[in-house]
């Protein structure tokens, strides 16, 4: 009943601001247009994220690291000759490589463990970004000649497309059967291994699904901004603001990362340029909101107003 | 340990369990045949090894020495979910329902992957205990015995061969511990075996054809509780030994 | 007939919707060593938590030296002249046993007679003495026991209620503790314990109370219940 009704909303919604975003490029500047780009970047981003800290509840604090991985694999195999789309699949895909053996590794550590060694991760890749120099020309970063950059409106629509790729996904996910494994592993991990979940393979699976995106997204980062180095690439700022804007749209839900998103971004039109330092304690506000007052995200509230459903199916509890 | 020894009519042959903690021997060599089909019990004092034989057996706890086979296959060392798969269950002494999913949501994750009819199974069980109008209500706004209810037929979703019960009806409520009860025997009738820990010694009496005695990690009797009960060493066990009269 | 130092009148006690003592009936008198012995879930536990205070009472009451105490809050119970060791051995494993021992006297503000109370009881347990400046995890579980017992004479108490001295320890180190506890009686204090060694805790005590599913069952001298076969016959269901 009312279920039917709130999918038929989100359903709505999602058509109208499908439509929106097809059309924007006919209808907007090209700083408008950037501005939705990175948009979507955020919504990627997050969702990616919560994918694998929301669903499972293994906190990562240093997934920006894909991104980096993807953002210089990206840039390289551009500068190697390949065409711009292979190399976002590659970006990605070097992303995920990596991520199977690092997640058996991290997997494995509980809690604040987990997020601290995500955490080292994301230093180690800025670490051997700086000195491979043979490869990624270490602090001096790497730039693109523009001959080979695609146009903002194919990487406005790339990004895009991963940014509605990763919603979809998460979407999937939490209908499906292997949702509700992970998040029968959040709340009691051993309990769900005692009852037939191979806790391992899901995590896993989740974690190389929450690379893959990241990995592709950098990739088209790095031809959005032409230039590449290990501080931009493997920033820490990215790190939270992909934390905080899950959680203070609401972890775990398929619509709480585009809220979330859009309040961080808006903040950072506001503050981001001028005081970057502003920006980040922000998101520190933002955080402290959630813990405090709204553990559920802005979600929560929305979720708050509507009745109890009986009828509710597995797979599609709040 | 050979398989020879195990019989083709017993489910579960655990044979020479030894766990250490820490210079502590919690089990030694622990020596333990269940029938298929019946319904035996586990008893002993606090601290002889009880729960901690489960955690061996169903695999959780994955330190043991010596062997166990179940359903003629060797399972030491298997993770616990595949042995859930295999067929072998267990529940928990306290609740251990997912708290933030719901009633249906707990049973269906312990279901088949593949199964389509997960859903109608898990309604179905939950009719059974007239919880059905239960099915959407979380697992954290349950009343403990009814959390201990839904646990119970968790593992009944998977259609074991055997059942581990730790304590099923610990804390619950007298009425839903007569619906359990019901349950477990309802089961056994249609050829499920269970072996179970139990402080209470009427259920034990009534329902178990075969019980096993531990104490301080040792097998120390095993028969029909009325011959269990007069056994002077069990006795000993529980009530403790007292040295010669005089010597305080 | 003096009055006993501690009486329990008809104590009823749930948790939440469970009821584990159904109006169970108990009394130490000055000097004596008693224990509560019985089968799992017998509740045993149950009522020494309700005497210190870690229980709520619904029903019934607990008098201690004349004086009513039932359901007063657990910190204000040591300042009465009772104290408690908990089961399990529960020592500040990061803290030396000395600071252990002082954590007991944490009610007495004079220093000076903190430091007289930690001499006394190593006094008393010289094997702790020993190991004064050692973090108290480091200590055997024996050891533990001992500093437990020592924490909880660190007020100088009246009534010193144990629960399950026994539990997780060798028989040497069960010997070496039933010792000390007769050293406490013989200093004039009297013990109540709750113990799963049945048997032993018998043997040691003057009189017992034998509980069985939150009600009374036996009580008598130590000595006859540890003859009483119904008693042992209780803990498998048969009396």
């Amino acid at each position: 009943m009312f279920n039917s009704l709130q999918r038929l909303n989100g359903r709505w919604v999602g058509a109208v601001l499908v439509t929106f975003v097809l059309l924007a490029p006919l209808m907007i500047n090209d700083y408008h247009q950037s501005f939705l780009l990175q948009v979507f970047m955020v919504i990627a981003l997050a969702q990616a994220w919560n994918l694998i800290s929301g669903m499972t509840g293994y906190v990562s604090f240093g997934h920006a690291a894909f991104f980096g991985v993807g953002a210089y694999a990206g840039a390289l195999f551009l500068t190697w000759g390949f065409p711009w789309w292979l190399a976002v699949i590659k970006g990605a895909g070097i992303a995920a490589l990596l991520a199977v053996p690092l997640g058996f590794l991290t997997l494995r550590l509980r809690g604040p463990y987990f997020a601290i060694a995500m955490l080292g991760l994301n230093e180690v890749g800025r670490v051997v970004a700086t000195l491979w120099v043979d490869v990624t020309r270490g602090g001096t970063g790497l730039t693109l000649s523009p001959e080979l950059l695609p146009s903002l409106d194919v990487k406005y629509f790339t990004m895009f497309g991963l940014a509605l790729g990763a919603t979809l996904l998460v979407a999937w996910v939490h209908r499906s059967r292997f949702g509700l494994e992970l998040r029968a592993i959040r709340e009691d991990e051993e309990a769900a291994e005692m009852v037939g979940v191979n806790t391992t393979r899901d995590k896993v699976i989740a974690f190389v699904l929450s690379a893959v995106i990241p990995g592709a997204v950098g990739a088209v980062y790095v031809m959005y901004t032409s230039y590449i180095n290990p501080a931009s690439a493997f920033e820490h700022a990215r790190n939270i603001e992909m934390i905080v804007v899950v959680l203070f749209g609401g972890s775990g839900t398929v619509w709480g990362p585009i809220l979330g998103a859009g309040t961080v971004m808006v903040l950072r039109e506001l503050l981001w340029a001028q005081f970057p330092s502003a920006h980040l304690a922000a998101l520190g506000v933002l955080l402290l909101v959630v813990v405090l007052y709204l553990p559920g995200g802005l979600i929560s509230i929305l979720r708050a107003r509507q009745q109890k459903r009986p009828d509710a199916r597995p797979g599609e509890s709040p | 340990m050979n398989e020879l020894v195990c019989a083709p009519d017993h489910i579960l042959c655990a044979w020479g369990l030894t766990r250490e903690f820490g210079g502590v021997q919690a089990l030694r060599g622990v020596d333990l045949h269940v029938v298929r089909g019946t319904i035996t019990g586990l008893i002993g004092p606090n601290g002889s090894g009880k729960t901690t034989l489960f955690q061996v057996i169903s695999g959780m706890d994955r330190g043991a020495t010596g062997t166990i086979s179940f359903d003629s296959e060797s399972i030491l060392g298997w993770r616990p979910s595949q042995i859930y798969r295999r067929g072998l269950a267990r529940t928990f002494q306290l609740s251990r329902v997912f708290p933030e999913l719901t009633v249906l949501e707990n049973l269906v994750v312990a279901g088949h992957r593949r199964d389509r009819g997960a859903s109608e199974r898990a309604l179905g069980l939950l009719e059974r205990v007239h919880l059905r109008e239960y099915a959407a209500v979380l697992g954290k706004n349950l009343s403990y015995g009814q959390q201990k209810l839904v646990e119970f037929l968790r593992v009944l979703m998977s259609d074991p061969a055997l059942i581990l019960l730790d304590e099923p009806a610990a804390g619950v409520n007298p009425t839903l511990r007569q619906t359990l009860w019901d349950m477990v025997r309802h089961l056994n009738g249609l050829g499920t075996t269970f072996l179970v820990i139990e402080h209470n010694m009427e259920v034990i009496a009534d329902l178990c054809s075969d019980v096993y005695v531990l104490s301080d990690g040792e097998i120390i009797a095993q028969g029909d509780f009325t011959s269990i009960r007069n056994n002077e060493r069990v006795l000993e066990a529980y009530f403790g030994k007292s040295r010669k009269h005089g010597a305080a | 007939m003096t009055k006993p130092l501690l009486s329990i009148h008809d104590l009823e006690v749930s948790y939440g919707a469970v009821q584990v003592l159904f109006g169970v009936n108990l009394e130490v008198r000055a000097g004596e060593i008693v224990s509560i012995i019985g089968p799992n879930g017998a509740g045993k536990s149950t009522v020494i938590k309700a005497v210190i205070g870690l229980v709520e009472v619904q029903r019934g009451s607990v008098e201690f030296d004349g004086r009513d105490i039932t359901n007063l809050p657990a910190h204000v119970v040591p300042s009465l002249g009772v104290t408690y060791v908990p089961q399990g051995r529960i020592v500040f494993a990061q803290m030396t046993v000395t600071d252990n021992l002082e954590m007991g006297a944490f009610l007495q503000h004079d220093a000076r007679k903190r430091r007289e109370a930690v001499d006394s009881v190593f006094e008393q347990f010289p094997r702790l003495y020993e190991r004064r400046s050692q973090p108290a995890g480091k200590l055997s579980g024996g050891e533990q026991q001992m500093l437990a017992i020592g924490r909880a004479l660190m007020l100088n108490p009246r009534l010193v209620i144990l629960d399950e001295p026994s539990l997780g320890l060798s028989p040497k180190y069960v010997d070496l503790i039933f010792e000390h506890l007769l050293v406490l009686r013989s200093q004039g204090r009297t013990l109540l314990m709750v113990e799963q060694n049945a048997a032993r805790a018998l043997e040691l005590s003057d009189r017992g109370y034998a509980l069985e599913l939150g009600y009374n069952r036996f009580t008598d001298s130590g000595e006859k219940l540890l003859a009483n076969d119904d008693v042992r016959r209780m803990y498998l269901g048969g009396a």
